[in-house]
């Protein structure tokens, strides 16, 4: 450990120094008095170059460098749930009754260790392999003096208050995957423990003898490591329908979401952060706006988490790197993010990481690259661009614990294609390695349809997998009504350019009727406000009800045009407006609403047939020998 | 750290901005340095990098004219401050924060580091209170709220400057606000502020907490002294700082003019708990003379020849835009920059939207009609709008109106184009009441002579809505419907409503100050609307309290 340089050459947050000890590749260093945190990125026999992880003003030459002896690591104890952090896990929390630490300074802070209770599930003597799983871990009932994040003052004591009425998420205590195999010889008793204090010993099969800790570090770029990986075939539902049926995710499985500025990526991924069913949300604010992280913080603390009845903020990891921070810890946030996510994997917990954004990250790793003078790819992009993403993505998995349990990562990352134009590198290396894109549209944002996921240009590779599990939760026409949707959205944009030229009372019945339908799937369907108290959320019984209620929509109009019914009297009819505002309308588990909007669809046809009957009958009196001249008024 | 430590003829190269010195004194990255020439003149300069033999300054100044030999280097032993103190406000600097209006330098109270440090989002208080303009399209339309950064997108030869100057005459805080007990509370606790002369406060926001920090960035002479003299006239520059870095300065000077200016807005807003608006203008300079810069180093150029690192850049400026949460005042941007050949997808414009919370749009049509100010109301967008309208915040109706006129808008200008295919008379007769609304909105909404109080602008918002079939108007409640719509309605007679405007008048007493900021407005501005200045003058008229109806 403890090898020593003089720094040489220094220039932004790229610096040279003279090694006296070994230094390796990828390893933590510590730079001057004010100890900023580096990494050393390229390693010669008498010079090493360091990349500095923070504003490098002041710094002169002469200045040490400590090595740490480490790759540039983050230390993972069950402290992190319910904080922020920088973009290299280091707390950025703010003390309201002190306002000058406000702004972010230069310099290592390290994570104060919290307070757990914590519960052995194993025995001293047990053997021990690496990942297996020592005891369950509590967050102690007061809080810990970081528990800053809520409002100042005495109202922070609020959430320790309800601790009790509410269960929180259980963690658990793990022997650190790159641990030794051995016997367990000695071993906490159930009771109050700091994150940092021993737990346990291990003795390993060479003699040595280590110490077990609640929290344990582990380098950002090295994937933990697995028991097996298993297919991707649950999905991870998001509450959103146009997610959910038409382009869903599966748990372990991978989204790209492009979109050029104002089309509400951001609004997305805190709509999936809210609402989707994992235990663990891990958010990475990358390179984006401050306000923004300010007020999902603020809005994190205030909603529930509506499976456990929490605050959201408590299962939810806040990984921010703004664009005002250093440009290479950004760099480092992503494989930050994604190390978090795989430690609750591995105790067996459901992950979801949202990357807000990955081109703000691929911009960092630009200009990093530029200050090193390598060679640029397409776009001034480093050519390992692409291997990059690929690195970040295929650590998305549903995987199979050391300990035997099953966890999972997804990664749903958002991109912000420069002048939204989709064929820039960034998010053409991103849609070859991720299994979903959700591409947002500009002119469904401009005419404020949210989400304005475009549904012509997404996909989902995991459709096939995720059939077989809503046939089972018995929603056994989701295939076919999901093809169904997607082929009348399709044609709908094929006739609207017609419509636009010729005006849409122009167009002939069954177009009309392809038209209206597309409508009420966008609008009743797809559209979903994501400020709305009732539609926010959408579970799957509400979203296969909806479904199924606008496929029988879909079969009466048609049903209603062989029987000369114009489409118009359908869509003036009241239930069309009810089905429309359905969603906005009718909440969760209001099934008799929904089965009486079906009765008032069915009474509808049967009336709107009468109707048509009666006037042909009178017409066909009336006007006998011209028996089609009732067709026409129809 | 104050000891300066100076250096003779220890420079061994020029090349372009950049000079090379002999490393003879222990300095440290990015300190700032001084240089002197042979004829006195002084010249700023930041150190861009070090090693064992040489320390290279990177100039803020021209180079032309330095020699290497008798140039006399000054080290500050720290980064580029920038001293303030209370008496900043009603003073003229240039770029590098240096008097300009034959003042004294400002008694420096505290030296701030020009860069800023970044805020921890943890810190940041979610911007939710409203600031008025006194132009429609923003208050109405796309609400700028305290602590958000908005820019405004405009072209070569259109009217952003006098927008720019009418808003940093114009822009207030919308009177007495919510909070004034925890206001006064803070205020106790803030030691240095209370030296500012800041009369006994009484909770409500005053005037004298809302002050205007306005940057010229390379702007033309021609600009300069119209910022000037017309925020001389209107009274403004009281309540100004003025930073003006000419178009004929060195452009690696326009890299700090921003960040001096937005260094004194955070003093003045974290420091003496004021409310500042900072208006920037032109950020394609600044952008221009970034890429002038980078080049100069040799770096690798990303998109049309900019930096790569353009957009980490102009996050460090916009991102320095917010609140903080237990201190009062508020920094809120106002950047403006011109899109290159129109370009909304140019890297200025694209990488600014990306950071910035929406954007507005100017447009050459509307600005060819002569309507002022020229903004194209949907492609803006105002992201925080949400959060700094609406009950208890600005006006309960508020949201509802602005959606409903954008949507009523978009349906014009969609039945317009029909128009446009199958002539007006192929349309049916709720598509040309729709055509009639886009005309009304065009030139009585969006155009306006003088500075409108939200109340004033939402009552031009109701009155273009009048006409249009209520059954069509879906984003309002039939409660507002009845309440703003149905009485004119029934009459559908513009001097219907100009009566009841009068009576209004007459119950409720003028409120001086906007008549006098009226006709100080309309005699500085074009008369080109001269046939809707009635309707505006008679909404002038107006009690402003009706938009406060929140107390």
């Amino acid at each position: 450990m403890s090898a020593r340089a003089i720094a040489t050459w220094l220039s932004g947050p790229v610096l040279r120094a003279a090694p006296e000890g070994a230094f390796v590749l990828r390893e933590a260093v510590l730079v001057g008095e004010q100890h900023l945190l580096g990494e050393v990125i390229r390693v010669a026999r008498d010079e090493i170059t360091i990349q500095v992880y923070e504003d490098t003003s002041g710094l002169r030459l002469g200045e040490v460098v400590q090595g740490t002896g480490r790759l540039l690591s983050v230390r993972l104890g069950p402290g992190i749930l319910g904080r922020i952090f920088d973009g290299l896990l280091r707390p950025i929390a703010f003390d309201p009754n002190d306002t000058e630490t406000a702004w972010v300074q230069p310099g290592l802070h390290q994570r104060a260790p919290g307070r757990f209770h914590f519960r052995p599930s194993v025995a001293i003597g047990d053997a021990l392999t690496p990942g297996a799983v020592l005891g369950e871990v509590a967050p102690e009932a007061e809080p810990g003096p970081e528990r800053d994040l809520a409002e100042p003052g005495p109202a922070g004591s609020g959430p320790a208050d309800e601790a009790e009425a509410a269960p929180r998420l259980r963690q658990r205590c793990l022997l650190p995957p790159d641990a030794q195999p051995g016997e367990l010889i000695a071993l906490a008793a159930a009771g109050e423990i700091l994150e940092d204090a021993p737990v346990g010993r291990v003795r390993a099969a060479d003699g040595s003898e280590y110490a077990i800790r609640l929290a344990h570090p582990w380098p950002v770029r090295l994937p933990r490591p697995v028991a097996k990986r298993l297919p991707a075939d649950e999905p991870m539902l998001t509450g959103q329908r146009i997610l959910d049926c038409l382009f869903p995710i599966a748990r372990g499985g991978t989204a790209s979401i492009p979109g050029g500025f104002g089309t509400g990526k951001t609004v997305l991924l805190e709509t999936i952060a809210k609402w989707c069913d994992a235990d663990v949300i891990v958010y990475v604010g990358c390179g984006e706006r401050g306000n923004e992280l300010a007020g999902l913080l603020a809005e994190f603390l205030e909603l529930e988490d509506p499976r456990s009845g929490r605050p959201l903020l408590e299962r939810t990891v806040v990984i921010a790197n703004t664009s005002n921070m250093p440009v290479a810890a950004r760099e480092a946030s992503i494989y930050t993010g994604i190390t978090v996510a795989e430690y609750f994997r591995d105790q067996g917990l459901d992950v979801a990481l949202m990357a807000d954004s990955t081109s703000r990250w691929a911009e960092a790793l630009r200009e990093v690259s530029g200050r090193l003078g390598e060679l640029p790819g397409e776009g001034g992009y480093p050519a390992y661009l692409s291997s990059r993403l690929a690195d970040f993505y295929e650590r998305a998995a549903r995987v199979e614990t050391l300990a035997g349990g099953q966890g999972s990562v997804s990664v749903m990352g958002a991109v912000s294609p420069p002048s939204g134009d989709f064929s820039e590198p960034v998010t053409n290396h991103t849609r070859r390695y991720v299994g979903g894109l959700w591409a947002l549209d500009v002119r469904r944002a401009q005419s404020r349809f949210y989400p304005a996921i475009d549904p012509l240009s997404s996909y989902s590779n995991s459709v096939q997998d995720l059939a077989r599990w809503w046939h089972r939760e018995g929603c056994t026409r989701w295939e076919a009504l999901r093809r169904r949707f997607l082929t009348l959205l399709e044609a709908e944009a094929r006739l609207e350019r017609m419509a636009r030229i010729i005006g849409r009372d122009a167009m002939p019945a069954p177009q009309r009727v392809t038209l209206l339908a597309a409508q009420l799937v966008n609008e009743a369907f797809l559209r979903q406000s994501a400020f709305s108290a009732i539609d926010r959320f959408a579970s799957p019984q509400r979203q296969a009800v909806m479904m199924r209620l606008i496929g029988r929509f879909i079969e009466e109009a048609e049903g209603l045009l062989e029987r000369d019914v114009a489409p118009e009297h359908l869509a003036g009819a009241p239930v069309f407006r009810s089905l429309i505002r359905m969603g906005e309308e009718i909440g969760e588990g209001d099934w008799e609403r929904f089965s009486a909007l079906d009765r008032e669809l069915t009474a509808t046809a049967h009336r709107l047939v009468e109707e048509v009957e009666a006037v042909q009958t009178e017409q066909a009196r009336q006007t006998e020998g011209d028996a089609n001249a009732g067709r026409g008024a129809a | 750290m104050y000891a300066r430590l100076s250096g003779e003829d220890i420079a061994t190269r020029i090349d372009g901005p950049l000079l090379f010195l002999q490393r003879s004194v222990d300095v440290g990255l990015n300190e700032a340095v001084e240089v002197e020439d042979r004829t006195g003149r002084m010249r700023l300069g930041r150190i861009a990098a070090l090693d064992q033999d040489s320390v290279t300054v990177e100039m803020l100044d021209a180079t032309a004219g330095l020699g290497i030999a008798g140039a006399r280097v000054r080290f500050f032993g720290e980064p580029l401050r920038f001293h303030v103190g209370p008496g900043l406000l009603g003073r003229v600097f240039n770029g590098v924060g240096r008097p300009l209006d034959g003042g004294p330098p400002v008694a420096a109270q505290q030296a701030f580091r020009v860069d800023g440090l970044p805020l921890k989002p943890s810190a940041r208080q979610a911007p939710s209170e409203f600031l008025e303009t006194g132009v429609t399209v923003i208050d109405l339309m796309n609400s700028l709220v305290r602590g958000q950064k908005l820019p405004l997108f405009s072209g070569g030869g259109l009217p952003h400057d006098r927008i720019a100057v009418d808003i940093a005459c114009n822009a207030r805080l919308p009177g007495a606000q919510r909070g004034g007990e925890q206001r006064a509370a803070q205020r106790v606790e803030r030691g240095p502020a209370q030296g500012t002369g800041h009369g006994p406060d009484h909770g409500a926001e005053r005037d004298d907490d809302f002050a205007i920090v306005f940057a010229g960035i390379g702007i033309p002479h021609g600009s300069a002294e119209f910022f000037r003299s017309r925020l001389e006239q209107s009274g403004a520059l009281a309540r100004t700082v003025l930073f003006l870095n000419l178009a004929s300065d060195p452009s690696a000077q326009r890299l700090l003019t921003p960040r001096f200016a937005l260094t004194a807005a955070e003093y003045l807003a974290f420091s003496e708990g004021k409310h500042v608006l900072v208006i920037l203008t032109d950020l394609t300079n600044y952008c221009e003379a970034l890429r002038e810069v980078s080049a100069s180093r040799g770096e690798v150029p990303s998109r049309k020849g900019y930096p790569g690192y353009m957009y980490s850049d102009l996050a460090t400026l916009y991102e320095r835009a917010g609140r903080i949460r237990g201190r009062p005042g508020s920094v809120t941007q106002l950047p403006i920059l011109t899109m290159p050949n129109d370009d909304i997808t140019h890297p200025i414009p694209d990488l600014t939207g990306y950071i910035t919370e929406g954007q507005l749009v100017l447009d050459r049509a509307l600005h060819r009609r002569d309507l002022y100010p020229p903004i194209k109301v949907l492609p803006s967008l105002s992201r925080l709008m949400k959060d700094g309208t609406g009950a208890g915040l600005t006006d309960p109706d508020h949201p509802a109106l602005a959606a409903q006129l954008y949507a009523a808008y978009a349906q014009a200008q969609q039945t317009r184009m029909l128009a446009s295919v199958v002539g007006e008379d192929g349309l049916t007769e709720q598509d040309r009441r729709y055509l009639a609304f886009g005309e009304r909105f065009e030139t009585e909404v969006v155009a306006q002579t003088g500075r409108r109080t939200l109340a004033q602008s939402m009552e031009a918002g109701w009155r273009a809505l009048r006409g249009l079939p209520q059954h069509a108007l879906t984003r309002l409640s039939n409660q507002q419907i009845q309440t703003h719509l149905a009485a004119a309605d029934a009459s559908d007679n513009a001097d219907a409503s100009d009566d009841a405007e009068a009576a209004a008048d007459n119950q409720a007493p003028a409120d001086g100050e906007d008549v006098d900021a009226d006709a100080r407005m309309s005699s500085g501005m074009g008369s080109g609307t001269g046939v809707y200045k009635g309707a505006d003058q008679g909404a002038a008229a107006q009690s402003p309290d009706r938009g406060r109806g929140h107390e």
